[in-house]
């Protein structure tokens, strides 16, 4: 007998397709976001946003390429509520330490932060793991070079289970290396006239296919991120917008 | 050599010299500090308790003298001549040299002490007096010079003037007349001496110790027993602290064997805590590590700091206030049990929180203090510098680098770091930083904020006194 394939009708695909999409999320997709700090980044982004519960990684190309800067920024808003920032900083290792006095001129609080420096890179991740399990913690910070998908997916459970956020800033020597992470950003300085140039590239982000390439600065005096503009500074003047907001 | 109680230092140096002394050899002085004394004096009325559950320290100023309470305590230490002979011997043991009195009331036994009747000093030459009758000791008050009486000495040397050497002389005189010559201080002194008139003491007030001990008769090194014993002892100090509304800080435990051979371990806390269950795992990941060195004889738990536990009111309905307010839960208790079990596991100074330190070498402007073990405390300090003035990664020591500038004292244009050749596209400087002369370690040193072709941030530094260029962080 042969059996005479039946088209069900489009809403139930629709229906079909949303719990298809709500399954592979490991959860319910109604977290809050937290903006990176900067207007031009969330644009990018699909919930305009980073999603609470989650882990953002960014590659850093080289020293003195200001990926930590955007990260830390990030962490900034992710704190703003008075959580505690947990920064497992491995770098000491590597002949260097994260500088408080820089810190505290981003305008973090060093009442609220952390900083728990482990000897080796297993411990590093043990504490990355437990300090997102951490409900108090609104953000944290490390730095880990060696991570497999059983790493990922212990730190990505630990994030969700707590509603923090995992902000991981690696080399960019890792940008061929898989990921598991939310969203993975590759920032590389780029030389400009006035303030500080960063490039920022969105390599990868969960449920969005997009190719997102940015052009940053970063104010020398405030430390705002803004969009850079193309063009010229006499066409930057006379834009509408920016004219509106000068009268 | 004719030095005296009283003398100033200059009038010593020179007798001293006199004698062919270099004064700073043979002579240690140190400024007068009675609040130290009484401070040491209290010190030593807690160890005195091991005497008599109640020992004061004298008010009188200046303090030299320790009360004890002895009624009572003569057939626990057979007798009160072995009383006050074992309260002698405790002192000698610890390095003191002491004068002992016991009698009827305070101020007899404070004038015996300080001024031991000839007649029974030579009688044993030890230092201690022991009054056995009432009649004796009215009689050895009578004796007494009147410097027994704890009066000032203004006072004394007035009583001298007027011919009045001894308490025997004082009681003569009519009470009226020293009332009215010398004010009330003679005549309350006098009725304490003579037991008219009671003297109150307050006991030293011991600091609270929370310690359990437990000793086996039979050693074992059976590592689920000395599990349990440790945990039952956890378990009485939790209790103990419960009851005083404490919660303990920094807890010590230590195994020893029969042989004297010891192990220990230590559980230091970021908020005080008497929460058993907390402790336990804390106790717990600290027991794993220890090695048992041999069949365990006696094991001992102390708290070695504790706080007030912090008070939160509990709400009745807990779920629907959570709901209903705004405001984020408190996770104050989270982030203590987050930072215990980071530190017990990664060791007490790998949690730390960051500090700023005010001081002009970069490498010392900031600390970090561990947040276990020590009350919380907050800081109020915030940086000076601008968000992009300031490398967030700092090397541990600034790194020699080789700089080309094209003027010698000019800005860098190129240098070589980690092997790559860095082009010096902008820089920002000098910051001219010169200090730590008063370390004895001077540092001059021009700080340039540079920007490479390809965008790359790093901060160096000219040293100035040997002109050697220096990479001491980087904008990562």
């Amino acid at each position: 007998m042969l059996s005479t394939p039946t088209i069900p009708d489009r809403a139930k695909i629709d229906q079909l397709n949303a719990q298809l999409r709500e399954m592979e999320r490991s959860r319910p997709a109604s977290r809050e976001t937290v903006s990176c700090g900067c207007r031009a980044l969330d644009r990018m982004l699909p919930r305009e946003g980073l999603l609470r519960g989650s882990l953002i990684e960014w590659l850093a190309e080289g020293a003195g390429s200001g990926a930590q800067y955007l990260a830390l920024t990030a962490a900034r808003q992710a704190c703003r509520a008075g959580q505690t920032l947990v920064i497992v900083d491995s770098s000491a290792r590597r002949g260097s330490t994260l500088y408080s006095p820089a810190l505290s001129g981003m305008g973090l609080d060093l009442n609220r932060i952390v900083l728990v420096r482990p000897t080796d890179e297993k411990q590093a991740l043990w504490s990355l793991e437990q300090a997102l399990r951490c409900p108090a913690v609104g953000a944290v910070l490390g730095f880990p070079r060696q991570m497999d998908s059983y790493a990922y997916r212990r730190l990505q459970l630990a994030a969700e289970q707590s509603d923090g956020l995992g902000l991981l800033v690696r080399p960019s020597e890792v940008r061929g290396s898989p990921s598991w992470a939310e969203l993975r950003w590759q920032v590389s300085p780029r030389p400009t006239a006035c303030g500080w140039g960063l490039h920022v590239e969105l390599l990868r982000c969960r449920g969005y296919l997009g190719d997102g390439k940015v052009d940053l600065t970063i104010d020398e005096q405030t430390g705002e991120i803004h969009e850079a503009y193309s063009g010229s500074l006499a066409s930057q003047l006379a834009h509408p917008t920016l004219a509106s907001q000068r009268a | 050599m004719g030095i005296r109680p009283g003398m100033p230092v200059a009038e010593v140096n020179t007798l001293l010299q006199a004698r062919g002394l270099s004064a700073t050899e043979a002579m240690t002085h140190r400024p007068y500090d009675p609040a130290a004394d009484r401070e040491a004096l209290e010190k030593l009325a807690r160890w005195a308790c091991r005497f008599s559950p109640c020992v004061d320290v004298e008010q009188r100023e200046p303090a030299d003298t320790l009360l004890l309470d002895a009624s009572g305590l003569a057939p626990l230490f057979g007798g009160e001549d072995s009383l006050l002979c074992q309260v002698q011997q405790g002192f000698a043991r610890i390095g003191l040299k002491s004068s002992l009195a016991l009698a009827g009331n305070i101020g007899t036994a404070w004038g015996l002490a300080h001024h031991p009747p000839a007649e029974l000093a030579q009688r044993d030459g030890t230092g201690r007096t022991l009054v056995s009758s009432d009649t004796e000791q009215e009689s050895l008050v009578r004796q007494l010079p009147i410097e027994a009486l704890r009066i000032p000495a203004t006072l004394i040397e007035t009583l001298h003037l007027l011919g009045l050497y001894h308490v025997g002389q004082l009681m003569q005189v009519p009470r009226g007349e020293l009332k009215a010559r010398l004010g009330m201080e003679p005549l309350v002194r006098l009725d304490q001496v003579l037991g008219h008139k009671t003297e109150v003491m307050q006991a030293a007030r011991l600091p609270q110790q929370f310690a359990a001990q437990w000793i086996l008769e039979h050693p074992t090194d059976h590592p689920e027993s000395i599990h349990t014993m440790v945990m039952r002892l956890l378990s009485q100090l939790l209790q103990q602290l419960a009851a005083h509304d404490l919660g303990a800080l920094k807890l010590t435990c230590v195994l020893q064997t029969a042989n004297r051979r010891e192990t220990s371990f230590e559980v230091g806390l970021f908020r005080p805590s008497s929460c058993n269950k907390h402790l336990r795992g804390l106790v717990d990941t600290q027991f794993e590590r220890i090695r048992i060195p041999g069949p365990i004889q006696e094991v001992t738990m102390q708290v070695v700091q504790f706080a007030r536990l912090e008070k939160r009111q509990q709400s009745l309905f807990q779920e629907m206030s959570w709901k209903d307010s705004s405001a984020p839960p408190d996770h104050s208790q989270e982030i203590s049990g987050l930072v215990d079990r980071l530190a017990s596991r990664l060791g007490r100074d790998a949690v730390v929180r960051p500090r700023l330190v005010a001081d002009a070498q970069p490498e010392l402007a900031f600390s970090h203090t561990p947040l276990v073990g020590q009350p919380p405390r907050r800081t109020t300090r915030r940086s000076e510098f601008g968000p992009l003035e300031r490398p967030w990664q700092l090397q541990s020591s600034p790194t020699p680098i080789d700089v080309t500038a094209v003027m010698p004292d000019g800005p860098p244009i190129q240098f070589r770091w980690q092997g790559e050749h860095h082009q010096v596209e902008r820089h920002w400087g000098p910051e001219r930083i010169e200090t730590g002369w008063w370390r004895r370690r001077a540092v001059r040193r021009d700080y340039y904020r540079v920007e490479t072709t390809t965008g790359h941030r790093f901060w160096i530094f000219r040293e100035l006194t040997r002109q050697n260029w220096y990479l001491h962080g980087s904008f990562d």
